[in-house]
C-alpha cells in the first residue's frame, strides 16, 4: 500500500494500478455503550477483488454502513483483520490512514455531508486541501469532477441552493475528483427520486467501467443492485448466502 | 490552504464575529488590568530616592508658624533652631533636620510649572541641608541645598532628575533658571524685584509619596531659619543602627525640654510608611479582585464560545478527516483560524489602546506601562485562545471519523 501511494502522482487523472483490491477476514464491529452492547457485524469475510463493483443489500440496522465505514477506514473494527492491496490497515498510524484515504478512497455518503459554507467548487476542492497542490491545479481539477457529473453550470452554488440529486453529484465529485481506486458509496441514491437515482448509478458504472476503480456500493434497490457484478447480503451483522 | 480558511472564516460571519468580540473584549480587559498591574509593580519596586531606616519623624504641633506675626515668628525661629540643636546633642541621634513634604506625609506643598504646554505640579521641598543626610538623599551632579543659600542675591534650588530631564531634556540644568510663566501659560522674563530661582543641583527621584505613589515633580531649596516665613513643621532625626524605642521617650521629653507648650507627635518613619501602604492597599485589594472578576468572566465568556464553535464543528473535522485530514493537520486548521482571528483581534485592541494617551484618557499611565500591558494580554490572550481552541478540537478528532460523522 504504501509503495502504491508513493508511486501514485498527485496530478495523475488515471490509475495504473485500476481498482484496490479489499480483503477481510472474520471482521467484528461491536458498539459498546453504557448499557447496551450491540454487535454490529459479526465474522465477516469478504474478498473483492480489484476493479470490481461490488452492491451490499440488507434491511436497516443489519450492519451495512458500518461495514463500508470499515472499509473506508472512518472506523476500526473490534476483531479481524482489513486488508487493502495486501496491506495490514490494523498497522498504519493516524497519518498513514489519512493518506490513504486522502488518495486512494473515494466516499459517497448517504447524507452528502457537504460543507454549506462553501460552494460546490470549494466543497469538491476539500480532499485536494490535504495535498501539496497549486490552487490553480486544485481548481482544475475540481472542475473537471464537476462537469464529469453534470454540474459544470453550477459550480459556484451553495448546497442550499441545489437539489438534493445535485448535492449528491457534488459529493459524488468530492469523492473522484482524487482519482481513488476505491470508491464506497451508502446508500448513494437513497434520497433521490429514481431518475436522479438513475443518474448516479450510471457515474458510478461509468467510473467502474472507465477507471477500473473498485466500486462498493450500499442500496435498497434489487433493480439497481442486479446491474453489479455480486450482491453481498446482510443480516443481523452477519453475511447471509 | 490559507485560501480556504479565509474563505470559511469569512462565510462563516456570523459566528465569526462572536468569536472576535469575544476575543477582542478580552484582549481589552486583559490589557488594562494588565496594565495597570505592571504600573503597581514598577512602582512598587522602582527605588523611593530616600531611607526609611532608624529614622524618626516628629511633628511639631501647637506652633502655627502661619498666623504669627513677626515679632512672635523670630521668637518661634530661634526655638525651632534651639530644638535642632538639642536634639542633635543626643547621644544616639546621627543627623537632625526639618522638612516639607516628609515621606508618607499626606499633606503636601505643591506648586506648579508647565512642561511641554501643560500644568504639572511640582513638590516645592524647604528643608535644612541635613535632610540629606537623614534621608540618605543621593546628589547626582552639581551641589546641594546650603545654609549660607538665603544670602545670594537668588534662590538656589536643587531639583530631582525627571524634573531636569523633563524641564530641561538634554541640556545640562545646571546654572539655569526656573522658567516663569504668566497667568496665560505663556514663558515670562522675570520683572524687577522678582527673586529668581536657579537650578544648582540635580538629585535622584524623591518619590516621597512612597512606594505605591507616582514619582513627582520635586524642587529642595533651603529653609531660612535666620530671617524665613516658612516653617516645615516636621523633624526628621536619623538615629544610630540599634537604637531601640525607648529613644522616643528620650527625644520628646528633650523637646518638651525646650519649648514646653508645643507638642511632638513621634514615630518612626517606618511606621508612618507602614501605616500608609495600609491605608492604600485595600482599595487596591478591591479593585484587582474586581480585575479578577472581570478576567474570570470574559475568560469563561470566550472559553464558552470557542468551546461551542468548536464542538459544533464536529461533524465538519470528521468529514474533513473522512476525507483524508490528519488529526494534526484537522487541529493546525482549528488554530491557524484561531490564530488569524486572535491577530485581528490583537491589532485592533492595540490601536485602540494606544489611542488613549493621545486623547489623555490613559489615567496617568505611562508608554512604557501601556506597551508592558499590550505584551502581555498579548501572550495570554495567544495562550489562552490556543488552550480553549485545542482541547475541544483534541477532543473531536479523538474520536474515529465515522463517530465525529455522526453529530452532524
Ligand atoms: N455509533 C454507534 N453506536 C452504537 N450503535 C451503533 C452505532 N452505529 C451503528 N450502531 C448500531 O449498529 C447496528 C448497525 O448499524 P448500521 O451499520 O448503521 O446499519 P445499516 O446501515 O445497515 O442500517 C445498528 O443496530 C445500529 O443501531
Ligand atoms: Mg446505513
Amino acid at each position: 500500500m504504501s509503495t502504491n501511494l508513493e508511486s501514485s502522482s498527485a496530478t495523475s487523472t488515471a490509475n495504473a494500478g485500476g481498482g484496490v483490491a479489499v480483503d477481510l477476514a472474520a471482521v467484528e464491529k461491536i458498539y459498546r455503550t453504557d448499557k447496551v452492547e450491540t454487535v454490529a457485524l459479526s465474522n465477516v469475510n469478504l474478498t473483492i477483488p480489484g476493479g470490481e463493483f461490488l452492491s451490499i443489500m440488507g434491511p436497516s440496522g443489519s450492519g451495512k454502513s458500518t461495514l463500508l465505514n470499515v472499509l473506508g477506514l472512518l472506523d476500526t473494527p473490534s476483531g479481524g483483520t482489513v486488508t487493502l492491496d495486501g496491506d495490514l490497515v490494523a498497522d498504519l498510524n493516524d497519518r498513514q490512514l489519512a493518506a490513504v484515504r486522502n488518495r486512494e478512497i473515494g466516499f459517497i455518503f448517504q447524507s452528502f455531508h457537504l460543507i454549506n459554507d462553501l460552494d460546490a467548487l470549494d466543497n469538491v476542492q476539500i480532499p485536494l486541501l490535504y495535498r501539496n497542490l497549486p490552487n490553480s491545479v486544485r481548481t482544475q481539477m475540481a472542475e473537471i469532477a464537476l462537469e464529469r457529473v453534470g454540474l459544470g453550470s453550477r459550480m459556484r452554488h451553495f448546497p442550499t441552493q441545489l437539489s438534493g440529486g445535485q448535492q449528491q453529484r457534488v459529493a459524488i465529485a468530492r469523492a473522484i475528483v482524487g482519482t481513488p481506486r476505491l470508491l464506497l458509496a451508502d446508500e448513494p441514491t437513497g434520497n433521490l427520486d429514481s431518475k436522479m437515482g438513475e443518474e448516479v448509478m450510471q457515474i458510478l458504472e461509468e467510473y467502474n467501467r472507465d477507471a477500473g476503480v473498485t466500486v462498493i456500493m450500499v442500496t435498497h434497490d434489487q433493480r439497481l443492485a442486479e446491474r453489479t457484478e455480486r450482491i453481498v447480503r446482510l443480516f443481523d451483522g452477519r453475511q447471509v448466502h | 490552504m490559507t485560501r480556504h480558511i479565509f474563505k470559511l472564516v469569512w462565510n462563516r460571519k456570523r459566528s465569526t464575529g462572536l468569536i472576535f468580540v469575544e476575543i477582542l473584549i478580552c484582549f481589552l480587559v486583559l490589557c488594562s488590568v494588565l496594565g495597570a498591574g505592571v504600573h503597581y509593580l514598577g512602582q512598587w519596586r522602582s527605588p523611593r530616592g530616600f531611607e526609611s531606616e532608624n529614622v524618626w519623624v516628629t511633628y511639631i504641633g501647637g506652633a502655627d508658624f502661619y498666623r504669627a506675626d513677626d515679632e512672635e515668628m523670630a521668637v518661634m525661629r530661634q526655638q525651632v533652631a534651639a530644638l535642632i540643636r538639642d536634639v542633635r546633642s543626643l547621644p544616639d541621634v546621627e543627623e537632625v533636620g526639618i522638612s516639607f513634604n516628609v515621606p508618607y506625609s499626606n499633606s503636601a506643598w505643591i506648586s506648579s510649572t508647565r512642561i511641554d504646554g501643560r500644568s504639572v505640579s511640582v513638590s516645592a521641598t524647604q528643608l535644612t541641608p541635613e535632610v540629606m543626610g537623614v534621608l540618605g538623599i543621593e546628589l547626582l551632579t552639581g551641589r546641594w541645598v546650603e545654609d549660607t543659600d538665603a544670602a545670594l542675591s537668588y534662590t538656589p534650588v536643587v531639583i530631582t532628575r525627571n524634573l531636569a530631564r523633563d524641564l530641561f531634556r538634554t541640556d545640562s540644568p545646571l546654572g539655569k533658571n526656573m522658567p516663569q510663566f504668566d497667568e496665560e501659560g505663556q514663558l515670562q522674563e522675570p520683572g524687577e524685584g522678582d527673586v529668581i530661582s536657579r537650578v544648582v543641583g540635580v538629585t535622584d527621584d524623591y518619590r516621597h509619596f512612597g512606594e505605591l505613589g507616582d514619582t513627582p515633580y520635586v524642587t529642595f531649596s533651603g529653609v531660612d531659619l535666620q530671617n524665613g516665613d516658612d516653617i516645615p513643621e516636621e523633624m526628621l532625626i536619623r538615629v544610630r543602627p540599634g537604637t531601640t524605642a525607648a529613644f522616643e521617650e528620650i527625644l520628646v521629653e528633650t523637646m518638651q525640654n525646650v519649648v514646653p507648650n508645643w507638642s511632638y507627635d513621634t514615630q518612626l518613619l517606618d511606621q508612618s510608611r507602614h501605616r500608609h501602604i495600609m491605608g492604600r492597599i485595600g482599595p487596591l485589594i478591591i479593585s484587582a479582585v474586581i480585575a479578577a472578576f472581570l478576567i474570570i468572566m470574559v475568560g469563561l465568556g470566550l472559553v464558552g464560545v470557542l468551546w461551542q464553535s468548536v464542538t459544533r464543528r464536529t461533524g465538519e473535522l470528521g468529514l474533513r478527516r473522512a476525507l483524508g485530514a490528519s488529526s494534526r493537520s484537522v487541529r493546525y486548521q482549528i488554530l491557524g483560524e484561531l490564530w488569524a482571528l486572535t491577530t485581528c483581534a490583537v491589532v485592533l485592541g492595540t490601536v485602540v489602546m494606544i489611542q488613549l494617551p493621545l486623547f489623555g484618557a490613559s489615567f496617568g499611565a505611562s508608554w512604557s506601562v501601556i506597551a508592558g500591558g499590550l505584551t502581555l494580554a498579548t501572550l495570554v490572550i495567544y495562550g489562552f485562545v490556543t488552550f480553549c481552541g485545542l482541547y475541544p478540537t483534541w477532543l473531536a478528532t479523538r474520536v474515529k471519523p465515522a463517530t465525529a460523522l455522526q453529530y452532524e
